[in-house]
């Protein structure tokens, strides 16, 4: 049975893992790292670079590198959360034709599932190699708080990376599966994941018969790793304008240098309780000289610019055990997921809330992969004893007269769930209605997220009020929102499946789907090539080596003069087919080269 | 298992057609002899037949769809055949479905698909404590491993990427069935307030009948058997022992007279032709009608029948008084343990035992008007419970009852409100706010309330003459001005 790969898709990391026998394990990348970088560029060239790759030219390529797509996955133009990227982006962010976000680079722009399909199909390939075989299915998680848009983008990622994303899981509810699979246990646990972008708390409980039950979960798409790296930033460029007069922000190259030392400074800081910041040469200053950016961070400084974040974790902590109706005494563990919280403060503050230490034993960068690699063979093979009951993370609902949101299914929900309302008709002799699927918090239904409407059509004429119509509302496993609506007097049912939208359209998706494939071809044909024009260059030389001995033996005969010069000429096509990177060309003279090889030995050791 | 003494007493199914059923005389006896009050011992002493036969009876009525045993819920334990040692967990009786819903070519065992349409048909009629399959006083423990081992079989997922069918349909459904139960139970605050609402049910039933005048046949039944069994106990030596007998309280018995003389008579009669017999003073009278002794030639015979038919009647006479006090005295018990309900019952026999009484029949009216008043709290909980968990339209209802149970403007106003919310009614929701107002006239909110049910039933005149009203008792209100801007928006 093919296998099903899980895959942790972060803001600033992702990592892969697949099960091997009853545990699941995190699959290396080439380098030899668990995760990899979601950052994705394109070099001068028109080279697509993912990764570390693309990490280490960050800086000489600012403008050309994205960094934390996830951040705008799903989200329409004209969002808040758009405009604070937009800001602190050094590339580019254009609206795109259905009021979705596009990226610009060199020339191409790109949508956002677009450049995360760049990431999962890169953990593709990792998991390819290590697999040995082609991979075509995952569960792919998700922050627990991504409303249904930023999930389905993150699923049509999936489609132009060639996957079939079996399932969508949440993040912290797939590190609770890695960390509870298998052991027997019965308790309530908290998982506290702050991750690069996204901050999300669920509490669960995991039980006999290998359930695992969300009782509540929430959380905030935008408090993550990289507010905390925001604020060092800010803190730095405040320094050096007080010192010297200048912006550091308007110059995006300086602006790129300072997030790498920010972030490198943090997490230093969660080891040692200082750090040196040393930018040399970080900005001109117009009059033919450099400055020098250099600066001692301590950890109580850090602790100091970041307490109102690690505060608001700590309140939303709170809210989560509230949603859950438990009290602090009936949490018997805490797991914190996210290279976060490997900070002393956040661990601190989590053990105070608690009155004890969060739990260890989980690896806060790979539990999420494992945990989504998991849930994959679970539902595919049947010997995995696992059931795993997750929460709806918004209200879904309706919008009725007056732009009012009328909840129908609240959050933390247990899906599959469904929920019936009757309504009626506000017209004389009308015969449609309208229905806008919505989901979010909001009493407005404005400040929501449109899923998608539908029209009910064929509705008996009659006074207004008097047509009774049963709408129903139902999530599957999946997510999927299906409604269904039934006239009460003429039982005349229709449904509809409400699908929500990435901001792209099917075609859209195959024509980036095909560009995806073009795209592998072109790079398993490179690596290919790579691989023949290795073997071809270490023959030549090998065959180079040769020539003198050889002629030394046979090259007075003109036997002896034919093969050498046969053999130069095999050495010159090979040159050739490497310089034209014709693959087949080189891979027809590495045939060759090795005859050469052979017959000048068999010539050199009867010559002797 | 509190549900236990119910286990054992069979129910009548509703709705069978008993001329359809394949059964014997015994059989059709016995089934006569079920009302969901006796036992199936109380059926072997009804019958007189044997213990073995009524069971074996009661089983294939059972298997027939006749009768239920309502409070055995699951046959746990048992394995399924062809599944992996799950615990069956199905419901007793007939199963619910056409057989026919089992057939198909899906990728599920037949064990399954049995458990699965089992729950389906069943989800209306299932509390939240027969949903999982446990007690009422089952700890949160047990409730949550009931609650897994159903999810473990029940969850979709357990059948990902396979062909169900319409299977999936139906197991997404029993299993939102089960974990809203789950989520009710497995909370302490929320399942306090669950209990509080079944038991406010049971309550309201309890009040229902206690306020109702009609009396059921087998109510009447047992009544007679008792006045027989006085009768007897009066005619032989031993003492009666009505004193020691709690009074039936949760049995409503309200009669006419005339029915109970009649009967009366003919109990007397027998229980006379009962004592002649007994008392076997030399003649053997073995034709059993009582008239037949009454009419007998023998004055000896005659003058021993009327001294014991006088005996008899002093006794039962006796036997009558004895049972008044009884019941007057479980009518003041019950009272000071604030249970209306038994009170009411108690003083309904004691009224008809001593008929001319009129004290007894004033403390019955007292006694009905506070259980009305307990009625309307019960009825006000549950109204209470409804809306919080989004039933609206009983929430309505119920707040409705409790109006008429004890008027006030308030809970008209509520039931308003929740008819309003639910947008089913909302002619019925006009009338509720106009209840209230007849019972405060001059509260704007009320007014504003009424304008606002007017406009969601597009009655833009009437809202309008409404809110002119609320707007004239409070003139700067914000949430009446929001009302008339909703009205003008919409009106034009």
């Amino acid at each position: 049975m093919e296998r099903v790969i899980g895959i942790d898709l972060g803001t600033t990391n992702s990592c892969v893992a697949v099960m091997e026998g009853d545990a699941p394990v995190v699959v290396p990348n080439r380098g030899g790292y668990k995760t990899t970088p979601s950052i994705v560029a394109v070099t001068e060239a028109g080279k697509r670079l993912v990764g570390h790759i693309a990490k280490r030219q960050a800086i000489t390529n600012a403008e050309n590198t994205v960094y934390a797509a996830k951040r705008l996955i799903g989200r329409k133009w004209s969002s808040p959360q758009v405009k604070n990227t937009l800001l602190a982006s050094a590339f580019t962010i254009i609206e795109g034709p259905h009021g979705d976000v596009r990226i610009k680079l060199r020339e191409k722009t790109f949508s956002v599932p677009e450049i995360s399909s760049m990431v999962l199909q890169e953990m593709k390939v990792i998991a390819e190699d290590y697999l040995g075989g082609p991979v075509s299915k995952a569960v792919v998680t998700v922050p627990a708080y991504f409303n249904d848009n930023q999930r389905q983008a993150t699923k049509d990622a999936g489609q132009i990376a060639g996957l079939d994303v079996i399932r969508i899981i949440n993040e912290p509810t797939a590190a609770s599966l890695a960390y509870g699979f298998g052991k027997g246990f019965d308790r309530t646990i908290v998982v506290y994941d702050l991750g690069g972008g996204t901050f999300d708390v669920s509490v669960l409980e995991i039980g006999s018969h290998g359930v695992f039950k969300v009782i509540a979960t929430t959380g905030d798409t935008f408090l993550g790793g990289e507010d905390f790296d925001g604020r060092v930033i800010d803190w730095l460029v405040k320094g050096f304008h007080e010192e010297h007069g200048i912006d550091l922000r308007q110059d995006r190259m300086a602006l790129q240098r300072l997030r790498d030392a920010a972030e490198k400074a943090k997490c230093e800081l969660s080891s040692v309780v200082e750090t040196e910041i040393n930018l040399p040469f970080i900005i001109s200053t117009g009059r033919n000289e450099a400055l020098h950016l250099q600066r001692t961070l301590t950890r109580q400084v850090l602790e100091e610019l970041t307490a109102d974040l690690v505060a608001r974790t700590i309140q939303i902590t709170q809210q989560a055990l509230q949603e859950a109706k438990l009290q602090i005494d009936e949490i018997d563990e805490t797991i914190l997921v996210g290279g976060m919280t490997r900070m002393p403060a956040v661990q601190r503050s989590v053990g105070k809330l608690f009155g004890k230490d969060p739990g260890k034993g989980v690896h806060p960068d790979e539990v999420v992969a494992l945990g989504a690699a998991i849930q994959g063979a679970a539902l595919v093979e049947e010997r995995h004893e696992m059931v795993l009951l997750d929460v709806t993370p918004h209200d879904l609902g309706i919008m009725t007269v007056g732009s009012h949101f009328e909840e129908l299914i609240p959050q933390n929900t247990t899906v599959p769930t469904s929920r019936a309302k009757i309504f009626t008709t506000s017209r004389d002799n009308q015969t449609a209605v309208k229905i806008l699927v919505m989901q979010g918090e909001s009493q407005k239904a404005d400040e929501n997220e449109l899923l998608g409407e539908f029209v009910l059509t064929g509705l008996k004429p009659a006074p207004k009020g008097q047509v009774e119509i049963e709408v129903t509302f139902a999530i599957n496993t999946d997510g999927i929102v299906s409604v269904s609506a039934k006239d009460m007097e003429t039982g005349k049912a229709q449904s509809i499946q409400v699908t929500a939208t990435s901001g792209l359209t099917t075609d859209e998706i195959k024509s980036m789907m095909q560009n995806a494939q073009e795209y592998m071809v072109e790079r398993r044909t490179d690596e290919a090539f790579e691989t023949e024009r290795q073997r071809a260059e270490s023959l030549m030389s090998e065959v180079e080596s040769m020539f003198p001995i050889v002629e030394r033996v046979v090259g007075a005969s003109d036997f002896g003069r034919d093969a050498l010069a046969k053999a130069r000429s095999v050495v010159e096509r090979a040159r050739q087919a490497v310089q034209r990177k014709d693959t087949g060309a080189v891979r027809e003279q590495v045939d060759m080269l090795e005859r050469t090889i052979r017959m000048f030995r068999g010539v050199v050791s009867r010559g002797t | 298992m509190n549900t236990a003494p119910d286990a054992t007493k069979p129910r009548l199914v509703e709705g069978v057609n008993i001329l359809k059923l394949a059964i014997g005389p015994e059989e059709a006896f016995i089934l006569s002899r079920v009302d969901g009050r006796s036992s199936e011992q109380d059926i072997v002493y009804a019958t007189g037949l044997p213990v073995e036969r009524v069971r074996h009876a009661l089983s294939r009525l059972q298997e027939l769809g006749a009768i239920s045993f309502p409070g055995a819920v699951l046959h746990s334990q048992t394995e399924l055949a062809g599944s992996s040692g799950i615990r069956s967990l199905t419901y007793s009786g007939p199963p619910p479905y056409d057989a026919a819903e089992l057939e198909g070519d899906f990728d599920l065992d037949v064990s399954k698909r049995r458990l699965i349409l089992d729950r389906y048909y069943r989800i209306d009629s299932l509390n939240h404590y027969d949903a999982l399959g446990v007690s009422q006083d089952a700890d949160r423990k047990k409730i949550k491993s009931a609650y897994y081992e159903l999810v473990a079989i029940i969850h979709p997922d357990k059948y990902f990427g396979k062909n169900i069918g319409h299977f999936r349909e139906k197991t997404e459904r029993c299993f939102a069935h089960i974990t809203e139960a789950y989520d009710a139970l497995s909370r302490r605050e929320t399942r306090e307030k669950y209990d509080a609402y079944l038991k406010s049910q049971q309550q309201v039933a309890d009040l229902q009948r206690a306020l109702d005048m009609r009396v059921t046949p087998d109510e009447l039944d047992r009544l007679e058997s008792e006045l027989m069994r006085l009768a007897d106990s009066a005619t032989s030596s031993s003492p009666p022992m009505v004193a020691e007998q709690p009074a039936p309280a949760t049995h409503s018995v309200s009669m006419s007279m005339q029915n109970i003389r009649v009967l009366s008579e003919q109990e007397r009669r027998q229980a006379l032709a009962n004592a002649l017999r007994r008392s076997g003073a030399g003649s053997r009278v073995t034709s059993a009608g009582p008239s037949a002794a009454a009419r007998s030639s023998s004055p000896d015979l005659s003058t021993a029948a009327d001294g014991l038919r006088h005996h008899y009647e002093t006794r039962l006479r006796h036997a009558r008084e004895l049972k008044l006090k009884s019941h007057l005295q479980a009518a003041t018990d019950a009272l000071a343990k604030n249970d209306p309900v038994s009170a009411c019952d108690a003083l309904r026999i004691a009224q008809r035992l001593a008929p001319d009484d009129t004290s007894i029949a004033a403390h019955l009216a007292e006694v009905q008007l506070l259980a009305n008043s307990v009625l309307a709290d019960r009825y006000l909980e549950q109204a209470k419970y409804e809306e919080e968990h989004g039933r609206l339209a009983t929430a309505c209802r119920n707040f409705a009852h409790a109006a008429q149970a004890r008027p006030s403007a308030e809970l008209w106003e509520r039931a308003a409100r929740c008819a309003l919310q639910d947008k089913t009614d909302l002619r019925s929701a006009a009338e509720m706010a106009k209840k209230a107002l007849e019972i405060t006239p001059d509260r704007a909110p009320l007014h504003a309330l009424l304008a606002e049910i007017y406009l969601e039933a597009q009655l833009f005149a009437s809202a309008s003459a409404e809110l002119d009203r609320a707007s004239r008792l409070m003139p700067n209100d914000d949430s009446i001005r929001e009302l008339r801007r909703r009205l003008e928006r919409s009106g034009t």
